[in-house]
Parts: structure tokens; C-alpha cells; sequence
């Protein structure tokens, strides 16, 4: 062959198979001496962690390292785990398919956008995981996904964290019956439509593995009379629910309404859901505490609509002390830069101490996320995600200085370039301006049935 | 039918509606003689002054000193804890909102584009409840804003303890402008390059034109002749007669170029708010003079190329270059978070000590309070606060808070439902 | 009469009058002298190019009844074979586009009815009619595809309109003789894309995918019960369901899927599709993403690239922007745009055999951006590929066109000078045997006149009047009709500050009305022939007004 055809059929063939192992980046790192904040063990000082092909390998000191690993020399520096963000939309092309109130079958793995700008920010302020959620438009919305900060990819499926359990958004209260009862003319209009809108759906997926179960039975049998019933995804994933395959976060604010939901899944059998935001989950803590997984619930916001009135900043507080796992969410693209200092609320709103507060954004969102065995804390075995800060994470002179996932630094202060875009519209001249915006929230993609209604609805919109 | 049985139940009735009644104090503020002492004081102007008195009488700072005498005064024991001057928020809607996405309860916007006479303080509602849960963390004072529009109204210093408006006005009044924008305003925004532009010296030739209006409106006035009823150039024309400040609201580094080239040759009193692309253009600020309210700091870059830590870098990058800077919120209901919002601006480059000027002194020198507000001393507003450590710092408790003299009942509505929530059990009274 | 007999002259003459005896000439003279002598044509002496980097000299072609029959040196040529002189002229196949739209209308999509649950539509309201077949919405009397074919196009893909994720089938259609019934294929492809009717189920590419999924499976279950029932006339009947019927043969491989893409991560959704249900992907719209090159190929993915480049950033750099990354921002839009250009020659590189789509693409612009993916990478050679060999196989008809050879279809492009050579003109097109000679004045786009009709919405009611826009020498100018405000008819004025681009236009004039003037702004956005955009009275108020461009009454070339 000739060479000059051969050297670029080579690089294709590299090209190639790089492409079709897809594999997922991993890294080594050896950083020596920090305050090593390890949320289930307590603080360990002048402590070294030793990385090793993307998982944490040793935690101890004066560790014997081969010579040719990085090392980051932490003395004086905060080692903690990657932040864990339960509830957020970033890296999503489209956050609702608002409209149907029951869309359990839509798949935010279909639209990660992993050019998301917003995926170097949350790096930059520490956090590695963020749970991709589905909309709060419908009472089930979508199945939900969850993702690695690996920035740099342009292959979306890169940034799935495939360890991760399947988890589903549920909503509740005022945005579903806005978007359906009053924009739409369909049930739920009230906090009663909700609940009959979530039984109705459970109870077509029962009847609906009878008739599959019924013709699976027939289909090979001989003078077989039954035809073949109509598959459905929606109803599939409403009994994987029901049989315990699937997490439910549950956007939620009012007391009333996440009693309800506790109940309706009592009635089910269904023990694996977490309620999200739940801005008056401190009032019913001790269910909270007895039947689910949790709540995740924002640092201080309130008041931006009437179901959040009635709220307090010591929610989190509350909950901790009532034995509840509680995690703090951002649900934002600005909020999930600093939970660090979102979780530090919780030391003014209730006295939280810094394993209770550094607990909410680290191994109790690991926990209502299913994943707690691989992250959410530095331990031998866990995987290499790992944010180093300057000085204590919960002071507010806290700097994030470097973001490690899989042991790959992602994100280094030091070597941040000004534009981290990764794509760049050809045909950019003027750059648009975002101000104030968090233009990405849980009510994205429902403008189209609201024309008549005004733009303040959509001001504030969690 | 004997009728004392039914008196009897009527009044055992009564009786127990009374006890009903009372169930539960009421803490209101209150003024008086308060002695704070063996604290670290942070004057601001005058550096920590360590264990030493500060004596609040008739509502003002009287004395600050080591061992002043008890007298009658009300002691209060602050060793180991901290006086601050109240925080200034240059910019807020407190009191304007009480439920965001409420239309009934938005009162900080008025239909037409030209509507300066508006006056915010007419629509402050004393008994927001987000004005409680704002004065506990150490903000004290903030400037609450209308918006939308060219000229959207006139905005009103608060301090956040009283029962009327005018018991809340802190003394200061600015009329606030709306620079049109020649930046795209978001991904959404499908205008081209020429267009943005067009329509931004469109809307600088409506805004000319009515100043040309207010100004012909002074100048008939000015030599007595008569005007028609007119109350949007009334209103303009104080501002220029320096009567009242212009703040204008301007982000984009373009515009904030044309703005100053705007007041360039204006004889009146300015002060740029936003300003979120002031760290582009800050020697150009410097050298016109303008002092700048900036904020939020909590927030995203304005751009996708921009540092990811722009937001938080540029109040520190404006006041190094030599701008007098003072930091807002932008908030409604979470204007507590405004010493968050500084020690953001005061880790990423600004210092403790500048940032502390940013919501203190800066604000009441910008807003011509500083004989009252902004610092700790002799003679100024007793507005400060007392805390166990560094306000900027979450972990950090406001034990007391002091208004114009008055001691501010240190509760709010997420504080009693705290109290009733943590523990959901019945227990008996201790 | 068997094979050889088609080839006897005196049949091939007999055809010729069943084809005209076909025609409701019946029992008529040709009144204006448009019938044709006959079929067969010979190109004598020319530089023929039968397919990309092929080149024969002093060639004569032979074609009759719309067939290529012969060509060569030395060849046999019959007595009534019509001469065209090709001395100087050089013979290329014809081109060939794909998912384009041009000529076709939208279908009728029933009302939606009283009690519409948006939750549950029917599958027409929400953009689901695989059945839809885009020849019962083609009009062959279009004034686009003449243009189309001046320059060089003699046979498309023409695909459905229709706002959701399944519009319908496509067809091939050649760019032939008018009054003839064009139609090669039908039925060839099912057309997918990642959009919506909007404000029902499915809404965004959430529920695109979610539907597409099921609606796989439920083919499957249809086509199993459809099976049964064949076999078993004692179950329970199958209720027709076009939209599945028109799945099944997607599912079983017969017909492919034509899939839209407006980016490189719908290129990714696509790849997850097949992956979950395999189906055979064409992909049209390409537009970026050369790093999934290898994967295309390895999936052997059909490629369809568009020919629709971006506008180059710097020619519309904006003054005075302030930033201290200004330049290395707009550098990083230069390199984009680059890359952008610089795709096609990338897909070239890799062995891609891909084609081309004019979706979107202005006339003006087609020589233009295949010269710039040219002077980017892409061979010469590779572009008449992607125009003729590649697209006649990515639509399974390389059996009778794409390339110049006996038997294939006279489709067929003459120019004047070798192809993408700058003096290059087009002297004539070939297409389905019949002739369109555009040697005699070529045609300049540039001084193109449109005319418009609008309707704008004040508040004293409709106004309506006439645009009537005209470039030259790369400046626009025009005049508008209008009410008189006074009441005195209809009046014309010229109109200003013309800007128009692919997707928007705008211009101004003035109205007086006694001694007073007004000046009024419209702006607004195109999509294709209409318009929609805002009429600013200055110092009034802002109304809509929307247009529609007239469809310009074409001479014949024929």
C-alpha cells in the first residue's frame, strides 16, 4: 500500500475504534496533605488520596505512589468529595413534554446536551453529578437521568453516570394544575385532580400487565384466539414504578399534597421516592423520616409563588433534626455553581454542624439518587470525585480551586481559559447577553400554553 | 327556663375566648437607652475598635468609647461579639412584592414608559413579611425600586422597622432610568446586529427627546412663565435642577460606553446600577467619574464566553480600578442574602474590608446619607447589629439588631415556624 | 412486441404517437408550433464526463425516447436523430437533489374537534401521517423546480410538508417535460424529523422519541395480528391503522427512513434509534459533527449534507464591541464557519459516498457554496458526485441514472465550459430526454423581481397593497401600494433601506397625508414565500402585516 494512503487509513482506524469502545475517561491523581473532608469518616488531617484509574484507591499518609503520577501538593487546602446536585436541568435540550399530564415514558437521556456551558460552571463550583430532571409541568412527568461533569465530550452518552438506578419526576400542587387544568381544560386542576391523575395512571398499568400477561399465556397456545394488545412505554414504565425498578423525585411544596403522595404510595407498595424542593416538608418530617427516601429541598427560596409562602430557610434544619435524609438542590444553573455555600445556609438557619451541612451536598443526595456506593464520600473504592477548596468549603471565602471526575481534572482555577464553550455557532457575530437569566428551570417548554396569560407567570417558576 | 344557666355559659364563653385571645406575646421593637458593651467595633471609617462601649440614645449612636458608665441605660453584654453599621442593599423590590408570581401582590411596575413621578415608597407595604425576615440577618436599610420602561419611577431609601411609609423612609429618593440596550438580550433573541442597534438609538432618540421636553419645562418654569399640569416633566425637570439623582440601570459594556457619553455633557447627579460589564470598561468609569451600584454577584456570567467567575469578580475589578462600588441584590424576598452577596465579591478579589464599604459607607455616601448612615459613629442613626463572628460568614448568628434606636424583635415568620416544627410532639410547658 | 422491437426506429416512432394520442390534442393541429420532431437527439463531438473523474473527448451521445443508447467516437448515427453541436461543450450527468421540498403544498389536517384533548390527538393533528404521500401534494406546475432545473437539477427527492415528526412518503420526480406525468418512485422513502404540530402530544423531541418508540412496537404487534388474521378469519378483526400500516416496511427493512437532522446531536439521537429498532437511516441536513464520521461509515449511515452554508461571520462584524476576548471570540466564529465549509471535503476524505439537499438553500447561493466546499477541501469530482453517482444510490435508482451510460435516463447537463470552472455557463439540461435550452440568455438571478402581496392588520381595520422588490448590482429597491390614507385609492411609492436575507426583510417609506409625513418601518421574518413581521408607524404604533410572494408566471423554455 502506499504510505500516503496508509498514514491517514491508520488515524481513521484509531478514530474508529476510539468511537466505537466510547470509553469512558479515567484518571490518577495522588494529592498530598489536605484537610480530607470525608463525610463518613469524619476529617482527616494532613491526609493524602491516592486516585488510581479513576477510583479512590488509598486514603493514608506517607503512601508509596508510583513516580509518574500527578501530584497536587494540598497542604492547607479542603479535600472533599464532588458535589452531588439531586435536582437540576442542566445539560438538557428540552426539560418538559408538557403535554400530557402523564409523560412517564419520555427520556431525558434523549435530549443531554453536552455542550452545555452550564457543565464547566458547576465544575468550577465543585460539582460533579447532577441529577438531569424532567420538568414539573405534568403530576408524572419524565424519567430522568443522571450525569457525570465530564466536560470535553461531545458524545451525550459520555456524561451518563451508567452505574445510576432509573428515577422518574413526579409533580404536584400548582405548576400541573396550571399547565393542565387551567391551560389545557384536562384534569388535574386541583390537588384532588393530582391524586386521581397519579391512582388512575398506577392502576392502567396493572391492568395493563393483566392483559400482556393474559396474551403472553394465549400466544402460544393452539387455536390461540386472542390478538396481540397495544404496547404502550408510558404504561411499561408506570409498573416498573410499582415494582420497585424506578426512584421517584417528586417536585412538591405543600404539606397536604406530600402527605398525599405518601399515602398513595403506601396504598402501592412503593417505598423507593424522594420529595423534591418540598418547601413544607418541615411540617410533616416525621412521615417524611418513616416513608421515603428523603427530601431535597432548596437553601432559602420562597416566596416567588403562593405555595412557597408559607416556608422557612430552617426547612433543611428541621428535616436533619427530625432524622429525614435531606439534601439541598439547586434546580438552577446559578445555585448549582455554589451549593457549598447553599449548604452553609443550614449553619444560620438551624445550627447545622459541618458534617450535617456538608452531608446535604455530598453522600444524602447520593442516597436519594441510588448511588451512594460509588460516591458522595472519600472512601477506599469510591469513585475519584473530588473538588480541592482553598479554605473550609462552608466559609464564604471558599474558593474551588480544582474539580476532579473519574480522576481526571476537569476543572483547574489556575488554568481556566476565559471562553470554555465548547461549539461555537459559526455564524456569531454579536454574542447574546443573559442577564439575571436562569432562562433552564422546571417549567421550560411550557410557554406554548400559556400565550394568553402573561409574562409574569414565568418570572418565577420552580 | 331559668335564664342564669345560659349566662353562666355565655360568660364561661367569653371567658374563654379572652384566655384565647392572649395565648402568646407579641414582641414589637422598641426604643430606648441601650448600652452595648465590651465589643469589637467595625467602624468602617475608623478601623475595629477591640472591648469597647457603644451607647444608642434617642435613637442615635451618643457615644462609643471604653467603660462608658451604666447609668440607667439598658446593658447589653457584647464580649466576643461584633457591632456592624446596618447593611445597605443599594438595590431591591422589598416591599413592592409579597408573592412573586402573583400579579395582585407585584406593585412595582406601572403601565407606560415614561412614568418618573411613580413613587415606590407610596407602594412599600410596612407589613410585608419578608421585611422581618430581611432586618434579622444585619440588612437594615435597602433601596427599593419600580421597574420597566424608559423612566420607570422614583425609587425610596427604607429602613426596614415602622408601621407607616413614612416612619420607613430613610431620607433618600432617586429617579431611575432604563438605558436602551444595543447587547442581544438572550438565545432567544432573533433580532440581527442591525436591528438591536437601530432599535437602541431609537429608543436613546425617545429618551433625548423627552429630556428635551423636561429641560423646555424647566426653562419656561425657570422664568416664570406658565405650564400646563404636567407631572413626568415636573418630575424630570428636579432632577435637572439637581434636586433628585438619575440612576441609570445599564449592563452591557457598549452601553455603558454610550451612557457615559450620554451624561457626558448633563449637568446633573448620576450613578450607574448593574453594570454587569463594568470589568470591561472600568477606566472608562473612572475617568468620568461614576460611581456604581453592581449586583447581583450571585449570578451567571452575562455571557457564554465569559469567566465563569465574572459575576463575582467584577464589583472587586471596578473598585481596584478606582470606582466607588457599592453591591445590591437585586432581590425580593431573599435581600438577607446581600452579606452572602459581598463575601462572594470580597473572596473573589475584594477583600473583607472593601466589601464590608460596599454595603455600608459606599451606599449611604451614593444615596447622601452618610451623616446618619453607614458607619458607627458619634452622631449617625443607631442602625447596626450585633453577631457572634463575621456577618459574611453563613455560620455566623445576628444576635441584635438596632434601627434608628429601635431594637428589633429578632424573629420573623421562618423563625416561628422553626420554633413549632422542629419538634412536632406536644410537650408540656417548660 | 418484445425487447428488440422497442429498438426498431419505426416502433420507437409508433410509442412516440401513442404518447401524443395520449395528449387531448386529439384531432387538432399543433396550433403553436411546441411539438417536437421526435425523441432522438444526438450530442455530436463534445467532451463527455459519463461520471465524476472520468474524461472522453470528441464524444458523440446518443439518446432516444429518454434513454441514453449509445455514445462514442464512431458512432452509427441515425437519420432522425436531431443534432446538438457539442464542439466546446461538455457533457455531464444531470444533477440530482434530495429532501427537497420545492412545489409541494401542506396537507389538509382535520379540525381539530370541540372536546380536543391535546394529551391524545389524533395522529394528524399531531404530526404522525407516515401515510401521507407527498405526490398527492405535489404541483408539478411549480415555478421553482424550472429554476431548479436551469441550474442542472433533472431529478429530485421531493418530500412531504407537514409540521410534525412523520410527514409522509417521498417520491422521485424528474424535472421533465410539463404536462407529463413525472413521477418515478413514490412511496421511496419514509420521512422522519425531530419537530412537532406544537401544543399537542408529542411537543418536543422528548415525546418524539418516546412516540417513535412505541410506534415501533406497535408495528410489530399490527404486522403480528395482521399475520393472524390472514391465517385465522375467526379472531378479532384488525381495525385498519394506516400510520402502523405505513411502519411495517420500516420495520422489516424494505424501506428506509429519510431523517432530518439540524445538528450533530440529532445525528446522536438518530445513531440511538437504529440502535434500539434497526432501520435503514438516511441522514439529510448534515451540517456539522465531523467527528462522527467514522461512526456514519462504520454504521454505513446514508449522508445527506446541506448545501445551505452559514453566513460568514466576518462580514458582519459588529463595531466597537468591547471586550478584552472580542477577537479571540470572533476567531473562534471564523474557525467554525471554516469547519462548517470544510465538512463536505472531511465526509469526501473518509469515503462517505454522500449527497447533497438544496433544503433551504436560496438558487442564488448554489454555485456559490459548492465552490467554497470546493475551496475547502471537497474535489471536484467529489461535488459532481455528491450531485449525481452518490445521490442515484442513496435513493436505489443507480440502475437508471446518476451516471452517463447506455440505458440510463437522458438526464443530462451541458455546459459551456468544464464544471466549477468560474466561466462556466449552462448551455442546456437534459431530463427525461426532453430538451431545455438556456444557451441564449443566461439567466441573472441578481435582477430577479418579486412581487408581493400583503395584508396589514391597523387599527382602522385591513389594509392590503402590493410590494414590488427588485435587485441590481447587489442593491434591492422597489415600491409599495397602498390606501391612501385620505381616501383617494390605491397609491405607489418607492420604498427604502431595502435589506433582505434568507430569513429576513425589511424597508421603510414615507406616507404624507397633507402636509404632515409618516414614516413607516416593516420588518419582519421569511419562510420561503411568505412573510410575517411588523409595520412600525412612527410615533403610532406597531401592526402586524403579513405577505406572500406571487408566484411569477413563467416563460417556456421548452
Amino acid at each position: 500500500m502506499n504510505r500516503k494512503i496508509l498514514f491517514p487509513v491508520i488515524i481513521l482506524t484509531l478514530i474508529n475504534f476510539t468511537n466505537q469502545a466510547q470509553d469512558i475517561k479515567k484518571g490518577d491523581v495522588f494529592i498530598q496533605n489536605a484537610h480530607v473532608l470525608t463525610i463518613t469518616d469524619g476529617v482527616k488531617e494532613n491526609t493524602d488520596v491516592w486516585v488510581r484509574n479513576g477510583i479512590i484507591h488509598k486514603i493514608g499518609s506517607q503512601l508509596r505512589v508510583p513516580n509518574d503520577i500527578v501530584v497536587i501538593d494540598a497542604r492547607g487546602k479542603f479535600l472533599m468529595p464532588g458535589i452531588i446536585d439531586a435536582h437540576s436541568h442542566v445539560a438538557l435540550e428540552a426539560i418538559n413534554e408538557a403535554s400530557s399530564p402523564i409523560t412517564a415514558e419520555v427520556k431525558m437521556g434523549d435530549v443531554i446536551d453536552p455542550f452545555d456551558i452550564g457543565i464547566y460552571r458547576a465544575l468550577a463550583g465543585g460539582t460533579t453529578i447532577s441529577h438531569a430532571m424532567h420538568g414539573s409541568a405534568n403530576a408524572i412527568g419524565g424519567q430522568n437521568i443522571t450525569l457525570k461533569h465530564r466536560y470535553g465530550t461531545f458524545n451525550p452518552d459520555d456524561l451518563v453516570m451508567k452505574e445510576a438506578p432509573r428515577t422518574i419526576k413526579f409533580a404536584l400542587g400548582e405548576n400541573p394544575t396550571r399547565v393542565h387544568g387551567r391551560g389545557k381544560n384536562l384534569q388535574p386542576r386541583s390537588r384532588m385532580g393530582v391524586e386521581a391523575v397519579i391512582r388512575n395512571g398506577f392502576e392502567e398499568a396493572i391492568q395493563y400487565k393483566q392483559t400482556w400477561e393474559a396474551w403472553n399465556k394465549a400466544k402460544n397456545q393452539k387455536n390461540n384466539r386472542q390478538v396481540p394488545p397495544t404496547f404502550s412505554s408510558r404504561l411499561e414504565t408506570l409498573l416498573d414504578i410499582l415494582e420497585g425498578e424506578i426512584i421517584i423525585h417528586c417536585h412538591s411544596y405543600r404539606a397536604d399534597e406530600i402527605y398525599m403522595l405518601i399515602q398513595v404510595c403506601k396504598d402501592y407498595g412503593v417505598d423507593k421516592i424522594v420529595f423534591s424542593h418540598v418547601n413544607e416538608g418541615f411540617k410533616v418530617a416525621p412521615e417524611l423520616a418513616n416513608n421515603t427516601m428523603g427530601a431535597s429541598v432548596f437553601s432559602d427560596w420562597w416566596a416567588y409563588k403562593f405555595e412557597v409562602y408559607y416556608s422557612t430557610a430552617y426547612n433543611a434544619a428541621i428535616l436533619t433534626k427530625n432524622g429525614v435524609i435531606t439534601s439541598i438542590n439547586s434546580d438552577s444553573a446559578e445555585l448549582i455553581r455554589h451549593l457549598y455555600h447553599e449548604a452553609a445556609k443550614t449553619q444560620r438557619y438551624g445550627g447545622l454542624s459541618d458534617e450535617e451541612a456538608l452531608a446535604l451536598i455530598t453522600i444524602n443526595p447520593a442516597r436519594q439518587l441510588g448511588i451512594d456506593q460509588w460516591v458522595g464520600s472519600i472512601e477506599e473504592g469510591k469513585q475519584g470525585d473530588l473538588v480541592l477548596f482553598d479554605k473550609h468549603p462552608l466559609s464564604i471565602y471558599a474558593i474551588p480551586e480544582m474539580t476532579w471526575v473519574d480522576g481526571i481534572k476537569y476543572f483547574d482555577r489556575k488554568e481556566d481559559k476565559t471562553d470554555q464553550r465548547l461549539k461555537v455557532d459559526p455564524e456569531e457575530t454579536l454574542e447574546p447577553m443573559f442577564l439575571h437569566a436562569d432562562h433552564v428551570n422546571c417549567m421550560s417548554n411550557v410557554d406554548f400554553f400559556f400565550t394568553g396569560f402573561g409574562r409574569n407567570l414565568f418570572e418565577h417558576n420552580h | 327556663m331559668n335564664k342564669l344557666p345560659i349566662l353562666l355559659i355565655s360568660l364561661l364563653f367569653l371567658n374563654l375566648q379572652l384566655y384565647a385571645q392572649i395565648d402568646g406575646d407579641v414582641i414589637k421593637p422598641f426604643k430606648g437607652d441601650f448600652l452595648l458593651q465590651n465589643a469589637r467595633i467595625f467602624t468602617i471609617t475608623d478601623g475595629i475598635l477591640e472591648n469597647t462601649d457603644l451607647l444608642i440614645q434617642n435613637g442615635k449612636i451618643a457615644a462609643i468609647g471604653k467603660d462608658l458608665p451604666e447609668e440607667n441605660h439598658r446593658v447589653i453584654d457584647c464580649t466576643d461579639k461584633r457591632l456592624y453599621p446596618g447593611f445597605i442593599d443599594g438595590g431591591t423590590s422589598l416591599g413592592l412584592v409579597e408573592v412573586n408570581s402573583l400579579p395582585e401582590t407585584q406593585d412595582y411596575m406601572e403601565l407606560g414608559k415614561v412614568t418618573p413621578q411613580m413613587q415606590a415608597l407610596t407602594a412599600v407595604n410596612p407589613n410585608a413579611v419578608a421585611i422581618p425576615v430581611t432586618r434579622v440577618s444585619g440588612v437594615t436599610t435597602v433601596l427599593t425600586q419600580p421597574r420597566g420602561g424608559y423612566f420607570p419611577g422614583t425609587a425610596a431609601l427604607i429602613q426596614l422597622n415602622g408601621y407607616t411609609p413614612d416612619q420607613m423612609d430613610a431620607g433618600f429618593r432617586a429617579v431611575l432610568m432604563n438605558f436602551p440596550s444595543a447587547a442581544k438580550a438572550g438565545s432567544y433573541d432573533s433580532r440581527s446586529a442591525e436591528t438591536i442597534q437601530k432599535e437602541a438609538e431609537k429608543g436613546l432618540k425617545e429618551i433625548d427627546a423627552i429630556w428635551e421636553k423636561a429641560t423646555t419645562y424647566l426653562q419656561i418654569q425657570e422664568k416664570g412663565g406658565e405650564v400646563d399640569y404636567y407631572p413626568e416633566m415636573a418630575h424630570l425637570a428636579k432632577v435637572l435642577k439637581g434636586e433628585l439623582p438619575l440612576f441609570i440601570e445599564v449592563n452591557a459594556a457598549n452601553d455603558i460606553s454610550n451612557a457615559l457619553e450620554w451624561v457626558k455633557d448633563k449637568e446633573i447627579d448620576v450613578v450607574f446600577t448593574g453594570v454587569a460589564e463594568g470589568w470591561k470598561v472600568a477606566e472608562e468609569l473612572v475617568e468620568a467619574n461614576i460611581s456604581v451600584i453592581t449586583g447581583p454577584v450571585l449570578a451567571l456570567p452575562s455571557r457564554q464566553s465569559d469567566s465563569y467567575d465574572s459575576p463575582y469578580t467584577n464589583a472587586s475589578i471596578l473598585q481596584k480600578a478606582g470606582v466607588k462600588v457599592a453591591i445590591r441584590t437585586q432581590e425580593t424576598e431573599n435581600v438577607r442574602n446581600l452579606p452572602f452577596h459581598a463575601g462572594f465579591a470580597a473572596a473573589y478579589g475584594m477583600g473583607t474590608e472593601e466589601a464590608l464599604k460596599a454595603i455600608t459607607l459606599h451606599p449611604a455616601e451614593l444615596f447622601n446619607v452618610a451623616d446618619k448612615l453607614g458607619s458607627l459613629e458619634v452622631g449617625k442613626n443607631a442602625t447596626l447589629f450585633l453577631a457572634d463572628g463575621d456577618p459574611f460568614e453563613p455560620k455566623t448568628q445576628i444576635h441584635q439588631v438596632f434601627i434608628d434606636g429601635y431594637k428589633i424583635p429578632m424573629t420573623n415568620r421562618h423563625i416561628r415556624l422553626y420554633q413549632e416544627f422542629l419538634d412536632r410532639e406536644m410537650k408540656p410547658e417548660n | 412486441m418484445n425487447f428488440k422491437d422497442l429498438l426498431n426506429p419505426s416502433t420507437v416512432s409508433w410509442l412516440f404517437l401513442l404518447i401524443l394520442v395520449s395528449q387531448p390534442l386529439f384531432s387538432q393541429s399543433d396550433r403553436n408550433g411546441e411539438r417536437r420532431l421526435g425523441s432522438s437527439y444526438v450530442i455530436t463531438n463534445t467532451t463527455l464526463i459519463p461520471s465524476p473523474g472520468e474524461i472522453l473527448q470528441s464524444q458523440h451521445v446518443l439518446f432516444e425516447d429518454g434513454i441514453i443508447r449509445a455514445f462514442g467516437k464512431d458512432l452509427l448515427i441515425p437519420a432522425d436523430a436531431q443534432e446538438i453541436k457539442g464542439d466546446s461543450l461538455f457533457v455531464y450527468g444531470g444533477f440530482i437533489d434530495m429532501a427537497n421540498k420545492t412545489g409541494v403544498v401542506e396537507p389538509t389536517i382535520p379540525e381539530k374537534p370541540d372536546n380536543f384533548d391535546p394529551s391524545n390527538p389524533m395522529p394528524e393533528i399531531a404530526g404522525i401521517h407516515p401515510h401521507f404521500n407527498v405526490t398527492d401534494y405535489y404541483q408539478q406546475t411549480n415555478p421553482h423546480d424550472k429554476e431548479w432545473r436551469k441550474l442542472g437539477f433533472t431529478l429530485a427527492q421531493k418530500l412531504p410538508l407537514g409540521k410534525g415528526m412523520l410527514p409522509g412518503t417521498s417520491a422521485l420526480l424528474i424535472y421533465g417535460q410539463e404536462g407529463k406525468n413525472n413521477l418515478i418512485t413514490e412511496n421511496q422513502s419514509i420521512y422522519f424529523k425531530f419537530s412537532t404540530a406544537g401544543g399537542v402530544y408529542p411537543n418536543t423531541n422528548l415525546g418524539v422519541m418516546a412516540t417513535w418508540r412505541d410506534l415501533i412496537q406497535n408495528a410489530r404487534l399490527y404486522q403480528q395480528h395482521q399475520e393472524m388474521y390472514a391465517a385465522d378469519r375467526n379472531i378479532r378483526r384488525l381495525e385498519k391503522n394506516p400510520v402502523l400500516e405505513a411502519l411495517i416496511p420500516v420495520i422489516k427493512g424494505q424501506t428506509p427512513v429519510l431523517l432530518e437532522i439540524s445538528g450533530e446531536l440529532d445525528i446522536q439521537r438518530a445513531l440511538k434509534m437504529q440502535d434500539e429498532n434497526y432501520f435503514r437511516i438516511i441522514l439529510t441536513g448534515i451540517n456539522e459533527g465531523d467527528h462522527l464520521i467514522p461512526l456514519l461509515k462504520e454504521k454505513q449511515i446514508g449522508a445527506v449534507l446541506t448545501l445551505n452554508l452559514p453566513e460568514d461571520p466576518s462580514t458582519e462584524v459588529p463595531d466597537g464591541e468591547k471586550s478584552k476576548d472580542f477577537e479571540s471570540r470572533i476567531q473562534r466564529a471564523k474557525e467554525a464557519y471554516q469547519k462548517s465549509l470544510a465538512l463536505a471535503g472531511k465526509y469526501e476524505a473518509a469515503g462517505i459516498p454522500f449527497a447533497l439537499t438544496t433544503k433551504h438553500l436560496p438558487r442564488g447561493d448554489f454555485f456559490k457554496n459548492l465552490q467554497l466546499m470546493i475551496e475547502n477541501g471537497l474535489s471536484k469530482e467529489g461535488a459532481l458526485a455528491a450531485l449525481t453517482v452518490n445521490p442515484a444510490k442513496l435513493l436505489g435508482i443507480s440502475d437508471r441514472t446518476g451516471t452517463i451510460s447506455e440505458g440510463k435516463m437522458a438526464n443530462l447537463l451541458i455546459m459551456t465550459d468544464t464544471l466549477f470552472s468560474e466561466n462556466a455557463n449552462i448551455h442546456m439540461v437534459v431530463s427525461d430526454g426532453y430538451l431545455f435550452d438556456y444557451s441564449e440568455k443566461p439567466e441573472k438571478l441578481s435582477e430577479e423581481e418579486t412581487t408581493w402581496d400583503y395584508e396589514a392588520e391597523t387599527e382602522d381595520g385591513k389594509s392590503s397593497g402590493t410590494w414590488k422588490i427588485k435587485q441590481k448590482e447587489g442593491k434591492w429597491t422597489g415600491t409599495i401600494t397602498f390606501e391612501d390614507p385620505q381616501g383617494q385609492g390605491m397609491k405607489t411609492t418607492a420604498i427604502e433601506n431595502v435589506i433582505i436575507t434568507t430569513e429576513n426583510m425589511q424597508f421603510s417609506f414615507t406616507v404624507s397625508v397633507k402636509n404632515n409625513t409618516m414614516e413607516v418601518e416593516v420588518s419582519g421574518n421569511l419562510s420561503g414565500e411568505k412573510f410575517s413581521g411588523d409595520m412600525k408607524i412612527v410615533g403610532y404604533g406597531n401592526f402586524p402585516v403579513k405577505a406572500v410572494k406571487r408566484d411569477k408566471p413563467e416563460k417556456s423554455n421548452e
